[in-house]
């Protein structure tokens, strides 16, 4: 895809462009965490037993583990009493049919946020726009804890491919969601993967069958909006044989005083020659310039390649929140499969980030490609820390890792943490890193072409990123490109 | 009796099942010739050396190659090169680490055991070595870094005469030992060659270009294409070839 | 945890007293035992058994070249200030063998015509050296024992110093713990040679901090692990001044079970601007599965500076034994002189000659004759 030129790019603003709140009824529970809390979450989602019984399991378990020590990582420690743990709209109550019915004060918060939803509108029934040209991304919108609008059901369901809340996915495919929920990131599996399993309010299920190939993009908008509400979404992707599908998940939030706690669990299967792209743009608030406010972002996600030649690819650009600890993981159990991680992490003013993958070789001639960019700028501190391990029975596997860190100014940090645990002896790993900082020379050959300062960094950041951006679908590369220039005001004085 | 001799040969790339590369090739050189083989890209030119020299890769399906009426096809690399085969690789690699000195020693010791010959004395080795260096304008120096290492094409080309004048094979296979390289490098290089060649031992140049053939005048010419040899005929078919291209005979 | 707890309390020797090093020494270590980097430290190695060395006593290493002019060898000094050389932080358990052993101190004040030899006889009593502006010297260490040891060493180098540190480990002790701390000021020059054989469990620990502008730390590393055999190293090397270099090249040969860790963490700080850090670390595995576990790190806390690193995991190349083997050197030959030439790429320094063969001697057990 072409690169967006200089006139396409943003200007610089110093409000957030996502920095406002929507007036809408909201029903919300008095913070706290006990089972009563969790019952009261699966009674008004009207789960089944067999989910409320996993709820408490998992909440049993979390209330054993302890929060987890990173030495890179400084924030206020989180109070989870005190905390909210279910947020719905009123209006929802009774679910939407179409758009609609869609409460018209939420459209327009999608308006403003300038998702795509009104181009889906237009096939959705509404009078089309000559001028716009009809979207081929099929929506499923969150807006805090309630899926609100899944549109383009009808051309999804002719193909097969399931594409609905988890909330809808439990009663109308419990024995898909029985099967594979937990069975990529179990209960257990992490402190905060424990406490979504408890008490996780809604998110995406997903469906391909046998040897379909998805018509579409499929996509997911998050939107955190009550004060002190937790996010606790959940996704469950899973590609039957030799099917294929692209999903992208991009996320805002509104300017809050207080931080906000987002502990979601992403959990992807790929059966045998299936092949999962999962993309993020994610534009969580980063917190002021002086670091208060921000949301704090504590997402599991991981892959399973089930079957051989299995694919999943995970493709991130990160530039908000005020804390990130997120490894998007890929296990390659089948034979020949392939895992991916492409990643740009980009830190201002006093953001902390410690992000980046596992790629755990299990079965034989596994490969894995991972491609991390780092950017720091302002009193920012970014790390990337990846895990690669092979198995004693991965034979052949191969491993290709590039990390480069850009940094910009002379007070934030930027953090290379590889860990390689290597136990076969016909692996071959080859892992390179390297630090470099926006250049004299290159500013100056910029400028002198008449170009200002921060339009040549955000060229120069964007060179940088390029093979990252190379991989996300169309409709998410221009908005990275924006998203990197909005985080970057202010990093060069 | 051929020196070399090759009768319908089959290879595939891969295993069994692999693609057939080499589709029925014959092939006869006497003591004492110089044998051209040249073709367009694809006719199974690099398969052809790599097949000769016993390369893992590659699978003969049928046909027979000797070497002074020894059998080829059950030998090793290493144990082909004991019997007179010599490879002069189109892309020599490097490594570090490995002297020149002690890759050059170690090939020559292993060569004089097998044929139970005595091997040389150490100051005697470094003499004949570093001659030959000057002779191929080479920097002595280069003997004591790893093979090959922080060496240019030419260079590199040029180290592999040094090891055939070194080795002194029964039957020398060049695979595009001009490719890359300039006018003057060519000449060193046709040089050594000439130098290497008497009534005893045998050349094969596989080569793309005529122009090495001003230099090394061959008996014989071949045309390769499409895994078998074509056409055959002498020095001036190579002339033809060069004015004609390669698809006025395919 | 428990595993990283120290074994018993100790007291504070005289010579610590009233120095600087003294002020809530206790408190320090305690605090620095419990930090979770120092539990990324220990991560693929048993603790416990390195940090029971401890117990052992502990002999004064053999000297040998100290009779030149220009070195003061004391045993025992009665007062040391290393406040700005001991990171307690940093390196708990050595300020535990500091304060609970006597110590050897080492001052050089003139250039050296031969090298300073360490002879250990097994477990060392700590020691300290101290090399003055403008000195160069040569040091090497010696193992002439093998029963299970440790040895501490802190070096302090002047401005402009320069110092050549070469040790060959070849010893059969079961239980090894090596642990070298430097300090390099303003342009002086360390430079390492370290060549090892594995044992049952041996842990090198080498910290370098480079405080002074234009201060250079070279190092280099070739390391045998055979069969199941175990070697951990971690080296840290901290810029803390603008215009620093360091330079580091590790290879490792790993076999038929055998364990090898590497952690090189390169800290680049604040300030300490145009500092220029490369670190290699190949490692070739042989043989039936062995675990190799690495792990480079960069932590960099300002813009202006040129980091890289680079690890691979590989075997022995395919397209080098072709080429050997088509020059008639059978395949047995051809894969030790490419494992040789491996280490040789790291082997250098005053004890090369000897360590070259000594290095490969266990392939000759693995059928590479």
């Amino acid at each position: 895809m072409s690169q967006p030129s200089i006139d396409d790019l943003v200007e610089a603003r110093r409000e957030y462009s996502a920095g406002f709140v929507t007036d809408v009824e909201a029903e919300t529970l008095p913070p706290g965490l006990n089972e009563d809390v969790i019952r009261y979450i699966s009674a008004r989602k009207d789960e089944p037993r067999w989910l409320t019984d996993w709820r408490l399991q998992a909440y049993h378990q979390w209330q054993e583990m302890t929060e987890p020590d990173w030495p890179h990582l400084h924030y206020a420690k989180v109070d989870f009493q005190d905390i909210s743990y279910y947020s719905a709209p009123k209006s929802q109550a009774d679910g939407p049919r179409s758009l609609d019915e869609v409460d018209p004060e939420l459209l327009r918060t999608y308006e403003k946020l300038g998702i795509p939803l009104h181009e889906q509108a237009a096939l959705a029934g509404v009078v089309p726009d000559p001028e716009k040209p009809s979207s081929n991304v099929a929506v499923d919108v969150v807006f805090d804890s309630v899926s609100i609008a899944t549109t383009f059901k009808q051309k999804l369901a002719d193909a097969g491919v399931i594409f609905c809340p988890i909330s809808e996915a439990v009663k109308s495919h419990p024995e898909l969601v029985k099967k594979y929920l937990g069975s990529v990131v179990p209960q257990k599996d992490n402190f905060y993967a424990g406490l979504n399993s408890a008490v996780f309010s809604d998110g995406s299920f997903v469906y391909i069958p046998k040897g379909v190939r998805c018509p579409m993009e499929l996509s997911t908008y998050f939107r955190i909006n009550e004060r002190n509400t937790g996010q606790f979404e959940r996704t469950l992707i899973i590609a039957d044989a030799g099917s294929h599908v692209s999903y992208l998940e991009g996320c805002t939030a509104p300017m809050r005083d207080e931080n906000q706690l987002h502990a979601a669990v992403v959990e992807l299967v790929a059966l045998e020659d299936a092949e999962i792209k999962y993309s993020t743009v994610q534009n969580w608030y980063p917190g002021d310039e002086n670091g208060r406010g921000g949301i704090y972002n504590f997402v599991t996600k991981r892959g399973v390649c089930a079957g051989a030649r299995a694919k999943i690819s995970w493709t991130q650009v990160e530039t908000g929140s005020a804390i990130t600890w997120k490894y998007p993981s890929v296990v390659l159990r089948g034979d020949d499969s392939v895992g991916e991680f492409y990643s740009v992490a980009l830190t201002n003013n006093r953001q902390q980030a410690d992000t980046g993958t596992k790629m755990i070789h299990m079965g034989k001639n596994t490969r894995s490609t991972i491609v991390a960019k780092g950017i720091s700028a302002g009193r920012s501190d970014s790390s990337y820390r990846g895990l690669v391990r092979v198995s004693p029975t991965a034979t052949h596997a191969r491993n290709h890792t590039q990390c480069d860190s850009l940094l910009i100014g002379d007070l934030c940090g930027a953090h290379t943490f590889p860990y390689i645990e290597n136990k076969n002896n016909t692996a071959i790993i080859e892992h390179e890193a390297s630090t470099s900082k926006v250049s004299d020379d290159q500013l100056f050959a910029c400028q002198q072409r008449g170009i200002d300062t921060e339009k040549a960094v955000s060229m120069i950041v964007n060179g940088f990123c390029k093979e990252v951006f190379r991989e996300l679908p169309m409709e998410f590369a221009v908005e990275a490109g924006k998203l990197l220039e909005v985080s970057l005001e202010g990093a060069v004085g | 009796m051929s020196l070399l001799d090759v009768k319908d040969l089959h290879a595939n790339v891969g295993e069994e099942d692999g693609k057939e590369i080499l589709k029925g090739l014959n092939l006869q050189i006497q003591a004492g010739e110089v044998h051209a083989i040249m073709g367009p890209n694809g006719s199974g030119k690099s398969t052809l050396a790599n097949v000769l020299s016993g390369r893992p890769g590659y699978t003969v399906t049928r046909g027979t190659l000797t070497l002074d009426q020894e059998n080829l096809c059950p030998l090793e690399p290493h144990e082909r090169a004991q019997a007179g085969l010599f490879l002069a690789f189109q892309y020599p690699v490097e490594i570090p680490g490995v002297s020149n000195m002690e890759f050059l020693k170690a090939s020559t010791d292993s060569l004089a055991k097998a044929h139970e010959t005595e091997q040389p004395d150490a100051a005697s080795f470094i003499r004949e070595v570093r001659t030959l260096a000057e002779t191929l304008d080479l920097d002595p120096q280069f003997l004591k870094r790893g093979v090959n290492e922080g060496f240019s094409g030419g260079e590199k080309k040029r180290n592999e005469i040094l090891q055939l004048l070194l080795i002194n094979p029964k039957m020398a296979i060049l695979d595009e030992t001009d490719s890359g390289l300039d006018i003057d490098a060519l000449k060193v290089v046709a040089e050594g060659v000439n130098r290497y060649r008497n009534a005893q031992n045998g050349v094969l140049l596989i080569t793309h270009y005529q122009r090495l053939l001003d230099y090394i005048i061959p008996d014989v010419v071949h045309v390769l294409a499409d895994g078998q040899i074509i056409q055959s005929g002498d020095k001036n078919l190579a002339l033809e070839l060069e004015a004609k291209g390669y698809t006025w005979l395919t | 945890m428990a595993d990283l707890e120290p074994i018993e309390k100790f007291d504070l020797p005289d010579w610590l007293n009233n120095t600087a090093l003294a002020k809530d020494a206790v408190g320090r270590y305690e605090f620095a035992l419990k930090r979770p980097a120092r539990r990324e430290l220990w991560k693929y190695t048993p603790a416990r058994q390195i940090i029971d060395l401890r117990r052992l006593p502990a002999t004064q290493p053999l000297l040998s070249g100290h009779e030149q002019a220009g070195i003061t060898v004391t045993a025992s000094p009665a007062c040391l200030d290393l406040a700005d050389l001991v990171s307690i932080q940093r390196a708990p358990e050595a300020f535990a063998q500091l304060c609970s052993q006597p110590l050897l101190h080492i001052a050089v004040t003139a250039d050296l015509t031969q090298p300073v030899t360490l002879h250990h006889q097994g477990n060392s009593s700590p020691v300290i050296i101290d090399v003055a502006s403008g000195v160069r010297m040569t040091l090497t260490e010696e193992y002439d024992n093998d029963c299970d040891q440790q040895q501490t060493m802190w070096l302090r180098l002047g401005t402009k110093s320069e110092v050549t540190h070469a040790r060959n480990t070849f010893s059969g002790a079961a239980l090894h713990w090596q642990f070298v701390s430097v300090q390099v000021q303003a342009n002086g020059r360390y430079r390492m040679h370290n060549h090892a054989l594995a044992s049952k469990l041996r842990r090198q620990d080498t910290q370098i901090q480079l405080i002074g502008s234009g201060a250079h730390a070279d190092l280099n590393s070739a390391v045998m692990v055979a069969e199941r055999l175990n070697l951990d190293q971690q080296i840290t090397i901290e810029h803390a001044s603008a215009h620093t270099h360091s330079r580091q090249r590790v290879h490792n040969i790993v076999a038929d079970r055998g364990k090898s860790t590497f952690n090189g963490r390169i800290h680049i700080h604040e300030g300490a601007i145009k500092s220029d850090a490369q670190l290699s670390n190949k490692n070739l595995g042989l043989g039936a599965n062995a675990t190799i576990n690495t792990k480079p790190e960069l932590e960099i806390y300002t813009d202006d500076v040129s980091c890289s690193h680079g690890a691979t995991i590989g075997q022995l190349d395919n397209n080098q034994l072709f080429y050997l083997c088509s020059r008639g050197v059978a395949p047995g030959i051809a894969r030790r002189l490419l494992c040789e030439g491996f280490l040789q790429q790291c082997v250098d320094g005053p004890l090369a000659e000897i360590a070259g063969p000594a290095l490969v001697a266990p392939l000759h057990d693995m059928g590479m004759a």
